[in-house]
């Protein structure tokens, strides 16, 4: 364990670029390391840092802060007005963080490639430094605003947390892929209830750091699943202390996002490679509970955008077209068969059960595990079930209060707890 | 269920079976009927929409059934009238429709009508058949079957006298100028369609009636009998369909489809040879003539296509310099020859060449008219040059690697005729389980084909205009029926082509692969260039999308 640990610490001191690595030798040590991950992000960075600088002086006037811009080439002048907005009481630091090929094609929720990379060069400066917590920030966020430090930092540095995960106000049909899949699975494996809204800003605390993260093998792994997802499913999985923090609406500056497979793939695949790893983890939990939160809880908002169902009822029935060898290999012959059985549905009569959603799910989780079939291949043939529970999702609750969504979503999320044995039994004789 | 659209053929995929040679449930090395039903499933799999099902009547077996001896009864190797009501009941309730052939022209010389005919001139039955003192009538019309008969007329030394044939000598013809051979003819078609079919393939419909100075086909007395077939069928059967085989030139054809009152469908026998002399001469021009010289058909009508069937690959509709080209492009070896034609299955006349294969799929799928699969073609079957006539292309259907290819329990030694059986058309490498279980094999292509050709009635009602691009190895068309408009594009070449295409009326337009749903880059004012790879193809939509961007409105917040 000691020579492993030392690798570990071995390999990300040469992960760091040679003069960041300088300034660090002569830099004294910082309570609280703010990073802001930016690339050409001149429109909303500055007024972020302002926000971020002022609330920590509200906060806690008294620690020293080291804000860190975590750059990815921008030639915007993003960095020099960072500095400015920072002004001349802050200590500022501008680095350039590595940015692999495998990177490129990861969907950012801050638009940032190599965001890996520089989520573990701010982690392994926050810990040169000793800092008692290291935030993290989107530099394309607009709705930040003077209580986010108190709000993110404030459980590591006065409650002992290990990990502060966002929490933001959505609407009724928002963050429909987080809701019906990556929250319900990751509180159903691992017992906590998290929201898992990836990207925007968390917050690590130090033994978070450098117990938990700065150990990670650092592949391309972590690359392709998004280091959000990573993040989120660690705090999860390992036994520390998570908090969530009720940070309002997310409102960011030109948020790009890749076609809704890749997404899929990279958002599923990250928990389901992580399943691997912590299967003896996630095996014994039952149930589930609540993380605490500070900031303002709401519910769902009631806006609706502009949905098509019918375009998602038939995106689902594209891939009953496209897909059935595939689903075939994936999928239990019984859940197979239900699947199949859903095309013949017209529009109005169209419902996919939540519990043969879950049923897809695991499903798709086993032969992710028993690698079934290429491993991207198998994510992305995902896209047209989930487009096809969420349009049932919506076809079942669009008339209703917005209540009768967060019901239907708790519903989900107890489903996939109560039909966990499903999974379990079947990972087991997998191992037999 | 069956669709109740009377149109219902004009969208229609058809499946050619000889029942003999699809699957044997009794073990006595011959397919029947209960075997066939059987294999619905698999049918309904691939999406056929309708069976056409060879002659299963009883017969002499001189001429694979089409000399029937008895029109009401299944033959008893092929099973019983109720194994029959059962394969319609069950193929309707998979929404499959089931045509069998109607041999209208003659009879088997084994059939009661021709004995009782042949007995005495004082017979009732005598003028249900052309008799004749002399073999000297009718002396302009052609022999068919120039490999086996020398005249069309066979003397019968019971009767006396000669009687007329187009076909084998023991396939008499019957005699329309009689009003009760008419009349029984009908009769005929009632019981079957009483039975639940849902219509008829009317064999050698040109030739029923016989008249001197003529070359007795296409006949206006023939087109009068046909007529009164159509009528009945109007009266009584809604929805079932009268589809006609007359091997001849398109404008003759026409008339066959009258005003509309005549046949539902017939045939396009010369586009057949002209899509294999295209695609081996790598040029567009024979196909795109051959529709030049396709007359409008009236909107309730409808042509089919096909590529191979039970009989030889017919030359007839070709001149002496296209048949030439023909049988040494695809035909140099003499055993290959049948008649006027060329006796090989799809696969083997085109190399076993997967790009060629789905080439000339891509075009009977895509050009106006139904598709009819000739069974096994569907996985690339091969054939027997060895076996006599045409049985080299009716061997049993290979549904696995197993004894008899999955065809039948029986000996080897007992089977109809026996299972291609050579390395590379064996049925270790051509069989549709192994087919079903390859995502990319031939049998899944064809099915996802068939899929999307079902999505866009403009394949089955759609107009066509030819593109003349100054690449004349790309065969271009438009297919537009309604707000749909189709681009369908072939390279007929062994080689890689690009090709610029005058699509101005579709600018702004953005192309939409129907395949794999891929688009395609903006349409503009200036030419369309696209590239395709050898014997390569695309099948585009170029309707406008009226809705918007083709998003579901969730992507951008499902994180």
């Amino acid at each position: 364990m000691v020579q492993q640990a030392m690798d570990d610490h071995d390999s990300n001191v040469q992960f760091v670029p040679e003069a960041v690595h300088e300034r660090l030798e002569r830099a004294e040590p910082v309570d609280i390391v703010v990073g802001v991950l930016t690339c050409n992000d001149k429109l909303t960075a500055p007024a972020l840092t302002r926000s971020l600088m002022e609330g920590f002086r509200q906060y806690s006037p008294g620690r020293k802060v080291l804000l860190v811009n975590c750059d990815a080439g921008s030639n915007d002048g993003t960095s020099d007005l960072i500095e400015q907005a920072a002004g001349d009481k802050a200590a500022c630091w501008t680095v350039h963080h590595q940015i692999l090929g495998s990177s490129l094609h990861v969907i950012s929720e801050s638009g940032v490639p190599g965001r890996e990379a520089a989520v573990r060069l701010l982690a392994t400066m926050s810990d040169r430094l000793d800092a008692k917590t290291c935030l993290v920030v989107d530099g394309n966020m607009k709705s930040a605003d003077l209580r986010w430090p108190e709000w993110l930092a404030g459980p590591i540095l006065d409650k002992g947390a290990a990990c502060v995960v966002p929490r933001f106000m959505r609407n009724r049909y928002e963050g429909t892929l987080t809701n019906t899949l990556l929250a319900p699975l990751t509180r159903a494996l691992y017992g906590k209830r998290v929201p898992y809204h990836l990207g925007g800003a968390f917050a690590l605390s130090d033994r978070f750091i450098r117990s938990i993260l700065l150990p990670q093998p650092w592949d391309e792994e972590i690359a392709q699943c998004g280091i959000d997802g990573w993040v989120a499913t660690l705090a999860s999985a390992e036994q520390v202390d998570v908090c969530q923090a009720a940070l309002g609406p997310r409102q960011q500056q030109g948020k790009p996002t890749g076609d809704l497979a890749t997404v899929i793939a990279q958002a599923v695949g990250c928990i389901f490679h992580l399943m691997e790893r912590f299967e003896d983890r996630w095996e014994p939990v039952k149930g589930s509970i609540d993380v605490p939160t500070v900031g303002n809880p709401t519910k769902l908002g009631d806006h609706v955008g502009t949905l098509h169902v019918e375009r998602m009822v038939q995106g689902f029935r594209q891939g009953l077209r496209d897909l059935v060898p595939v689903w075939q290999i994936v999928l239990s012959e019984d859940t197979f068969q239900q699947v199949l059985e859903l095309g013949v549905e017209g529009l109005e009569d169209f419902c996919f059960p939540s519990s043969l959603w879950v049923q897809v799910v695991y499903d798709l989780a086993l032969a992710y595990h028993d690698r079934l079939l290429h491993r991207e291949h198998l994510l992305k043939s995902l896209t047209p079930l989930y487009l096809g529970y969420t349009a049932s999702l919506v076809l079942a609750t669009r008339g209703k209060p917005v209540e009768s969504v967060e019901q239907e979503l708790e519903r989900l999320a107890l489903q996939y707890e109560t039909m966990k044995p499903y999974l379990i039994q079947r990972w087991r004789w997998n191992h037999e | 269920m069956l669709n109740n659209d009377p149109l219902w053929y004009k969208d229609a995929v058809f499946y050619e079976i000889p029942v003999k040679a699809f699957a044997d449930s009794n073990g006595d090395g011959i397919g029947d009927v209960q075997g066939l039903i059987g294999k619905l499933e698999y049918l309904k799999w691939l999406g056929v929409d309708c069976l056409w099902l060879l002659p299963f009547y009883p017969s002499p077996m001189r001429d694979d059934g089409y000399d029937v001896s008895d029109f009401y009864n299944v033959a008893e190797h092929f099973g019983t009238k109720e194994d029959m009501r059962k394969l319609l009941d069950e193929a309707h309730s998979l929404g499959i429709r089931v045509i069998v052939d109607l041999v209208l022209n003659h009879t088997s010389d084994q059939h009661a009508w021709f004995q009782e005919s042949r007995r005495s001139p004082e017979s009732p039955m005598h003028h249900y058949y052309v008799w004749s003192d002399t073999d000297r009538k009718y002396e302009k019309a052609r022999i068919i079957f120039i490999d086996t008969e020398k005249s069309n007329w066979t003397w019968d030394p019971e009767a006396k006298a000669f009687y007329w044939h187009r076909f084998f000598s023991h396939q008499p013809d019957l005699n329309y100028d009689n009003p009760a051979v008419r009349e029984a003819m009908l009769h005929v078609m009632s019981f079957w369609l009483d039975q639940g079919l849902d219509g008829f393939r009317c064999d050698a419909v040109p030739y029923l009636l016989e008249r001197e100075g003529t070359i007795c086909e296409n006949l206006p007395e023939t087109h009068d009998y046909l007529k009164e077939i159509r009528r009945r069928i109007d009266e009584a059967y809604q929805g079932r369909i009268l589809l006609a085989e007359a091997n001849q030139w398109p404008t003759d054809v026409r008339p066959y489809f009258g005003d509309g009152d005549e046949f539902h469908m017939a045939f396009h026998f010369p586009l057949m040879p002209r899509l294999y002399m295209g695609l081996r001469s790598e040029l567009c021009d024979p196909i795109i003539d051959m529709f030049t010289h396709t007359p409008d058909i009236p909107d309730n009508c409808q042509w089919c296509l096909f590529l191979r069937n039970h009989d030889e690959l017919t030359l007839e509709m070709c001149s002496g310099e296209e048949r030439d080209y023909m049988y040494y492009t695809y035909a140099r070896d003499p055993k290959m020859r049948r008649n006027i034609g060329i006796a090989r299955r799809l696969a083997p006349l085109l190399d076993n060449d997967r790009r060629k294969i789905e080439l000339l799929n891509s075009m009977v799928f895509t050009m106006p008219g139904s598709p009819i699969i000739y069974y096994g073609d569907e996985i690339g079957m091969g054939d027997d040059i060895r076996l006599k006539d045409r049985d080299g292309v009716r061997t049993p259907m290979q549904w696995t690697m197993g004894q008899n290819a999955g065809f039948s329990a029986c000996d080897p030694a007992q089977l109809y005729l026996p299972v291609v059986s050579d390395s590379v058309y064996g049925c270790q490498s051509i069989n549709v389980k192994s087919q079903r279980e390859m995502p990319h094999s031939l049998l899944q292509w064809m099915k996802r084909m068939i899929e999307v050709r079902k999505r866009f009635p403009a394949f089955g009602r759609g107009s066509i205009s030819f593109l003349r691009p100054t690449n004349g190895k790309v065969l271009a068309y438009v297919r537009r029926h309604e707000d749909t408009a189709l681009l369908i594009v072939h390279n007929l070449a062994a080689s890689a082509q690009s090709v610029e295409l005058d699509l101005k009326e579709f600018a702004g337009v953005r192309p939409i692969e129907l395949l794999g749903e891929a688009r395609f880059a903006s349409i503009t004012g200036s030419p369309y260039v696209l590239t395709l790879a050898p014997y390569g193809y695309y099948w585009l939509n170029l309707t406008p999308d009226r809705s918007g961007p083709e998003s579901y409105g969730i992507e951008q917040t499902a994180l």
